[in-house]
Parts: C-alpha cells; structure tokens; sequence
C-alpha cells in the first residue's frame, strides 16, 4: 500500500512544475531529459531504499539474536 | 564595488589580487596576494556558509580532505575598505591543473568525488549550483573540490541543475575514452565548456550507443536538447516588434528528491563502470623496459638525488617524467613535484601507482611538451599557461631532449632559451645524434640537428646557465648535466 502511495507521488510530482534558477542554465532539454531519466531512476531508487529496509529488518533481527546470546553469556 | 577591484588588507601583505579565473558566479570571487588565497563572499553567500559549515555533511567532507580546507576569516583580518562583506581564506593549492591535461582515472575520479559531493549534499538538503571540472584541483594524487561557494540550500522540487555541465565535462569525456579509445584531452582544451550532448551523441555511434549510460544520458539527452533548442529558435525567429516582449514561460518540472538521487546514484554506477582499456603503451613500461644498461640507470638515479637533495625546494617539474621514476626521488626532497608527460597511458599509470604509494606531493599530468597548456578562456587568462602557474625551482629534462629537438623539430637554443626563462635550476640528459633512440628518431627524416654534439651543446648551455656538474652515462652517448642560471 505504501509502495503505491510512493509511485503515484513520483507520478505526479513529474507532472508538476517547479521555479528554480541557477547561474548555468541548465537547459531546457537537459531538466527534460533528468524528469525522464529521473522518473525511472526513482522507482528504482524508491525500491533499491524498501530492499535495503527489509535487509536491513532481517539482518538487524540476526545480530540483535546474536547480541542477545552474547549478552546471556 | 567592480568584482576585479583589487582589496587591501590590515595584515600589511600586498594588495588581494582578483583571480582571473573567478568571475562566472557574481556571489564570490578568489583573490591572491602571493601567500594566501582569500574568497570575497556576498551577504547571500556568507549566510550559506554560515549554515553550511555547521552541517555534519560538510563537515564530514572537510574533514577528509575532500573540500579544501576552509575558515571564514575574522573581520580584524580584513581592512575596513573590503569590498565584500566577508571572507574566505582556501587551503593554497600547490601547481592548478584543468582537465585537459588530467588522465582518465584522475577525471574518473574527480566525476565520482562530484557525484559523492552532490549526493551528500541533497541528502542533507543542499545543491551544488554547477558541476564544472575546474571546481576540482589535485593534492598530489588527491582530487579535492576547491569551490565552497557552489553549495546552496536545495529548493524542493528543483532539478539538479549542473546536470548537463556534468555530462559534458565529465561523463561524455570518460564515454569517449572508454567505448571509442579516443582520448579527451584535445575536446576539453578545444572547447573549455566540455562535449556538447549533440557532439557526444554522433562520437557514440554504431555499437556504442547500446554501451551503458549512453542510450539515456547521451542519446536521449542530445535529442531532447535538439527538440527544445529547435522550439527556442523558432521562437526567436517569431520575436518581433508585435510581439511586445512576451516570452513563453520556460518549462518547470518538477523533480522530487528521489529522482535527483536516483538520476546521481544511476550516474555513479555508470562512471564506475568505464576503464581506459589501457593495455602496454611505448613508454608506459619504462621502469622495466627501459633502453639503459643497469649500471647507467643507477648512475642516473643517482646523479638526480644528488641535485635534488642538495637543497630542499618548493617546486620541481618533471618534463617527460613518463612513469616517474625520477619524481619519486625529488619528491623525498621538494614540496611538491608536477610530473608532465605527453604519455596518456604512462601518466594513468603514474597517477594509479600514486594513489596506492600516497607519496601525496606528486601530481601527474598530461601535455604535450612541444605544445603546453596555452592561457585560454576570457581574454586568454581565465585557464592559465602551463608556465605561468608558478615557477619552478628544479626543472628535470631526462631523455626528453631529442623528442624535442629531432621529433618536434624545435631548435635546440629555442628549448634552452625557455628553460632559461623559467630561471630554475636544470637537470638535463644530453642525447646525441649518434645515440640509438636519435638514430632511430632520424631514421626517415634529414638530419638538420648538427647542433647536437655534445661540444655544441655545451656552449649554447654556456651562454645562459653554469655546468654545476656533469656527468657520461657509460656505454651511450648521453650525458648529464646539473645547470643553474646565470
């Protein structure tokens, strides 16, 4: 449920519109061109993030075990 | 106040003088009084850096010498004339490189230290304002970023706006070496802004436009930027006096943090992910395949330690240092050593050797030594000369001087007269005609270089500098000379 609430926020948030200005200029075709790459590169990003969570979930529950038993000793 | 006006201090030093290469962004602008480098900062700026330098990131990457060391300097330190209502004061960087004269792995590395700086950043909610190469300078072997100021508070929603100038002085660069073979050096002294998008996207033809990063960053990046500036003409092209001024409004997108960091993250794989392909290059084996007899190489090594330990020295070049052997050993005795060769692949090993040494006061770059690094940019000053980025006081010439001579045809007294001109002490390997690499180099050409005997040679260096010491490499038709100007 979650996941979907964070891949329509990225949707959407490609849809809307933004002031920035910077010294450079970016480019225009160069901003599309990170919406585009930056649309698709965040789903993975989003994804790589919840991976490493429920690693970390897992692997956080195997050294708290260990922990424990070290503690028992 | 005019950006270029020079500062007075109240520590008694000469006048601040404007760096010629700190101008584009009308926040800052470096200054230099021949001992320190001082950064002039806005109201704008000084309130980032009062915000930035407490943030733990920053912090962090100040602390490992990945930022330049910096210190906001107290207003006692600055006279009450100052044209800019504060102050930074920059670690000084011993010898400026750009990257035209870098190897692969040091541009590789620099684009992977921006990636890391950029990253870091927008984790903690700040930007960096541009993405050029020439924010970064070496230590030695040590990439650092040297432009505080480019670091400001991340609008949410905001792109990554140094996007572009990171593909086109980084990544497109690194792509052409790395899937084509061609070297970059000559697309970035040629065109101080980088690759164009377009530019890269027809160098990357046929098989390549399948490798990684190239489909998007550089294929799609080139026909978006086609489309978009083909929509900018036609409308300059309908800008007429009907119009009365009215311009479309240029196109926002939003981008949330998760596309920025993904779009960086995706780029740090990509850049990871090249190599030089390097393979056996002509001198890049020099250390074992090198043309002396042993006893002739120890008697070489050992005549240069004896020049350069005979006092300690500020800065020594290497001219055709190739893997640096004879670096090494003057870096035991100067502060800083910048090794200069026009060997891509012996200078990527170089610098790769140097990084697993840490002998942290020798910097390896690239140049052609018949044609070095010439003033470019704004009136020819913003990127400096080669030689007018400090003046060495050893300069060491090993077997370079018939590459000079014969293969690039410059006269022999035209070499002398711009070494003389450097007003530095010399180390330099006399290498006759009769000698097997000068025969060899002689081999399809006249021979027009009757000056290089080792007698005419002896009194042309005569003129300019004193014979401190000489000395035969046995068995060739070399000879060592220690010169010191007159």
């Amino acid at each position: 449920m979650r996941l979907k609430v964070v891949f329509t926020s990225i949707a959407l948030l490609g849809l809307m519109t933004s002031q920035s200005y910077a010294y450079i200029d970016p480019g225009t075709g160069s901003v599309v061109t990170t919406a585009i790459i930056g649309f698709f590169a965040a789903i993975a990003y989003t994804l790589r993030r919840y991976f490493y969570r429920v690693k970390d979930l897992f692997s956080s529950k195997k050294s708290s075990g260990r922990t424990d038993a070290g503690d028992k000793k | 106040m005019t950006a270029a006006t020079p500062v007075s201090r109240s520590t008694g030093a000469s006048p601040l003088q404007p760096d010629s290469g700190s101008f584009r962004d009308r926040n800052n602008r470096v200054y230099d009084d021949g001992n320190r480098i001082v950064r002039g900062i806005s109201t704008e700026a000084l309130a980032n850096w009062n915000a930035l330098s407490k943030e733990p990131f920053f912090r962090g990457l100040l602390e490992s010498g990945k930022i330049i060391g910096t210190r906001l300097l107290p207003a006692d330190e600055v006279a009450g004339d100052a044209a800019w209502p504060a102050y930074l004061e920059h670690e000084r960087i011993p010898f400026l490189s750009y990257p035209y004269e870098w190897c692969f792995d040091m541009l590789k590395d620099a684009a992977l230290l921006h990636l890391d700086l950029i990253e870091k950043a927008i984790e903690a909610d700040w930007t960096m304002k541009d993405a050029t190469a020439y924010n970064i300078q070496w230590l030695g072997s040590r990439p650092v970023f040297i432009d505080v100021p480019s670091f400001e508070p991340y609008v949410p929603g905001s792109p990554w706006v140094g996007y572009r100038q990171f593909c086109m002085m980084f990544l497109y660069p690194l792509m052409l070496q790395a899937y084509k073979g061609i070297g970059f050096q000559s697309f970035l002294r040629g065109d101080l802004e980088g690759i164009e998008p377009s530019i890269a996207s027809n160098l990357l033809s046929g098989r390549s436009r399948l490798r990684k990063g190239v489909p998007t960053h550089v294929y799609l990046h080139a026909r978006m930027q086609s489309r978009y500036s083909g929509a900018e003409l036609n409308e300059a092209k309908s800008l007429t006096e009907e119009s009365d001024g009215k311009l479309s409004e240029s196109r926002k997108f939003r981008h949330s943090k998760a596309m920025v960091l993904g779009t960086i993250q995706g780029l740090q794989r990509v850049v990871r992910s090249l190599s030089s392909g390097d393979k056996r290059t002509t001198w890049g084996n020099y250390d074992t395949d090198h043309s002396y007899g042993e006893a002739s190489f120890e008697t070489k090594k050992a005549f240069v330690e004896k020049a350069a330990s005979a006092r300690s020295r500020k800065l020594v070049w290497d001219l055709g240092s190739n893997t640096g052997t004879f670096s090494r050993i003057c870096a035991n005795h100067a502060d800083y050593v910048v090794s200069v060769d026009g060997d891509t692949k012996a200078i990527n090993r170089f610098y790769e050797a140097q990084k697993v040494q840490q002998q942290g006061n020798i910097c390896p770059l690239i140049m052609n030594l018949a044609n070095i690094s010439p003033g470019q940019g704004w009136r020819g000053r913003e990127r400096k000369a080669f030689d007018e980025r400090g003046k060495p006081d050893l300069v060491l010439c090993l077997a370079l001087i018939h590459h000079i001579v014969i293969s690039a045809n410059i006269p022999l007294a035209e070499f002398l007269g711009w070494l003389r001109s450097l007003d530095a002490e010399i180390v330099i390997e006399f290498v006759s005609v009769e000698d097997d690499m000068s025969k060899m180099l002689l081999r399809n050409r006249v021979n027009q270089y009757s000056d290089m005997t080792e007698a005419g040679f002896e009194s042309m260096v005569s003129q300019s500098f004193d014979i401190v010491s000489s000395q035969s490499l046995k068995g060739t038709h070399r000879k060592l000379y220690h010169l010191a100007p007159r």
